[in-house]
C-alpha cells in the first residue's frame, strides 16, 4: 500500500525496530525492574537504554525524566488531571486534538475552567490571543506543537516565555512534530513534552513519552506496583517510579529506543526538511488540480509540519479517502481527525477533510503518483 | 566484601553506574541483599574501589541513594 496515514502512525518502521522488538520477546522477556537475574537486569538495561536516547535526542536534563506511557493521551492526562486542582484555569489553544480538549471538559465536573485562544496566520495575534486568554487563576497552558489536521505549527517558544512570565505551567502535545522537528527542552520554556512513540519517533503503536522538564511534577493517576520501596504504602515520589506503576511493555519500549536511534541518526532537522521538500511539492500539485480545495498555506519548515488537509469539491472526504483506498492502494485519514476545534478553525467541521502526511520513508514517485490518482478523481 | 550502595529503585542505580562508568569506577547492578527485619525491594551498586568517590560523584548529581553497606559474599 502507498502509505500517507502517517499522521495517524507511521509506517512502514525501520528494521531496526523490528529486529529490536523480536529479540526483546526471544531473548530478554523478563519483567524489568522487578527480579536481580540476568534476563531482567537485560530487560532493566533496554528501557533505561531508551530513557537515555529518548533524553539526548530531546534534551532532557536527565533520563529519569522521561516517562513511558501508553501512548501521547496518556502522557496529556497525566498532565493535565496531575496538575489541576479545583478553582484552576487552564489556556489551550483553538487546534488541539480531543486528547486535550476532553479531559479538560471532564475536570469541568471537577471545578477547573478553561479558555480557548485562536490560532491566528499572524504570529503576534496568536501570542497576544494566549496573553488575553490567561487569568489570575491560570494555572497551566497546553498547546499542540503543530497541528494534527492542517499541519501549521504554534509558536510554542513565544508562548512558553509567555508562560515564564506569568509564572504559568506551559505543555506541548508534540504528537505530530517529535522526531520530525527538533526540539531542545535545555533552552525551552516546556515544562511537559507529551508525544506518540508510534509517529515521528517510529516506535511501535501502545508506546507514549512524558518528558518533565520541571520541579512542579503532577500527581500521579495510577498507583501500584514499581519494584521499588516495597515496604511502603505511598506510591514513590522519585521519577520515573511515580509514573509508571505495573509491568511496563518491554517490547514496545525496545522497539521505541530504535526507532529514537534512527531518529537522531538521521537528524529530525535533515528529516524536517526533506519531509517539508516532498510536501511542498504534494502541495503544489495539488494546488494545480482544479475542484481541489486546501486549506493552509503552502508548508514552510519553521512554520509547518508536512501534513496536508484537503477536499475535493463535490465529493465527502470518506468516498474519496475509500477510493483511494480500493482503487489506488494509498492510505489517507478522512474526517475530523479528533481535532473538532481545528476543523472549527477552518470551518471544515461541516465536511471534514482528506489528510495526507509524509514520513521519512515518503519517496518523490509515491507523491506523483498520489497526485495523479487525485488529478483523476478531482 | 564489597561496598554496596543502595538505591530505592532500577533508574537512580543504572543512571549512577554510567555516572561512575565515566569516572572510571567499575560497578556491579544487584539485587540489594535482605537483612532480618529489613527486607524491602531496591537495587545497589556493587563497588570495589574508590567508595567514597563514588559516593561523593553520586551526591554531585543528586542521585536519590538510601546508604551504603558492606556486601557480604560469605
Amino acid at each position: 500500500m502507498i502509505y500517507f496515514d502517517n499522521g495517524a502512525t507511521t509506517f512502514p518502521k525501520p528494521p531496526s525496530v523490528i529486529r529490536a522488538m523480536n529479540q526483546t520477546m526471544r531473548l530478554y522477556g523478563a519483567n524489568p525492574g522487578r527480579s536481580g537475574h540476568k534476563m531482567s537486569l537485560k530487560a532493566s538495561e533496554l528501557i533505561y537504554d531508551c530513557r537515555v536516547n529518548t533524553a539526548k535526542l530531546f534534551g532532557a536534563e536527565k533520563p529519569e525524566n522521561v516517562i513511558f506511557t501508553q501512548n501521547c493521551t496518556a502522557a496529556l492526562n497525566t498532565v493535565i488531571k496531575g496538575i489541576l486542582k479545583s478553582g484552576d484555569h487552564a489556556v489551550i489553544s483553538s487546534l488541539e486534538h480531543n486528547a486535550v480538549v476532553r479531559p479538560l471538559e471532564f475536570m469541568k465536573k471537577q471545578g477547573i475552567s478553561f479558555s480557548v485562544a485562536d490560532f491566528s496566520f499572524d504570529e503576534e495575534e496568536t501570542i497576544n490571543n494566549f496573553r488575553e486568554a490567561i487569568r489570575p487563576n491560570t494555572r497551566l497552558v497546553i498547546c499542540t506543537h503543530a497541528s494534527n489536521v492542517f499541519g501549521v505549527r504554534l509558536p510554542v517558544e513565544r508562548i512558553g516565555a509567555l508562560c515564564r512570565i506569568y509564572e504559568i505551567l506551559f505543555c506541548v502535545d508534540a504528537a505530530q512534530t517529535a522526531g520530525a522537528v527538533p526540539v531542545s527542552l535545555s533552552d525551552s520554556c516546556i515544562d511537559f513534552l507529551c508525544t506518540a512513540g508510534h509517529k515521528g519517533l517510529y516506535g511501535p503503536m501502545g508506546t507514549g513519552i512524558l518528558i518533565i522538564n520541571t520541579e512542579n511534577t503532577p500527581q500521579s493517576l495510577i498507583q501500584g506496583g514499581t519494584g521499588s520501596l516495597s515496604l511502603s504504602r505511598e506510591q514513590p515520589d522519585i521519577l520515573p517510579d511515580k509514573y509508571e506503576s505495573g509491568t511496563p511493555n518491554l517490547p514496545g519500549i525496545a522497539g521505541l529506543c530504535e526507532g529514537v536511534k534512527f531518529v537522531a541518526s538521521r537528524d529530525p532537522e535533515r528529516i524536517m526538511k526533506a519531509e517539508i521538500r516532498l510536501a511542498q511539492n504534494l502541495y503544489e500539485r495539488l494546488n494545480n488540480i482544479p475542484g481541489v480545495e486546501l486549506y493552509a498555506p503552502k508548508p514552510e519548515g519553521t512554520k509547518s509540519v508536512a501534513v496536508i488537509s484537503f477536499n475535493i469539491n463535490g465529493k465527502d472526504c470518506e468516498d474519496v479517502a475509500m477510493t483511494l483506498s480500493e482503487r489506488c492502494n494509498i492510505a489517507v485519514r478522512s474526517g475530523l481527525h479528533c481535532a473538532p476545534l481545528a476543523h472549527q478553525s477552518f470551518k471544515t467541521d461541516d465536511k471534514g477533510t482528506v489528510r495526507a502526511v509524509v514520513s521519512a520513508f515518503t519517496t518523490q514517485a509515491q507523491v506523483n503518483y498520489f497526485a495523479d490518482c487525485i488529478k483523476r478523481l478531482a | 566484601m564489597d561496598n554496596l550502595i543502595i538505591f530505592g529503585s532500577m533508574t537512580p542505580a543504572l543512571r549512577a553506574r554510567d555516572i561512575l562508568k565515566n569516572a572510571g569506577i567499575h560497578s556491579k547492578l544487584v539485587r540489594t541483599p535482605s537483612k532480618p527485619g529489613k527486607k524491602n525491594c531496591g537495587y545497589s551498586l556493587a563497588v570495589d574501589s574508590n567508595i567514597d568517590k563514588a559516593v561523593s560523584l553520586i551526591k554531585e548529581k543528586r542521585i536519590p541513594f538510601s546508604g551504603t553497606a558492606a556486601a557480604d559474599h560469605s
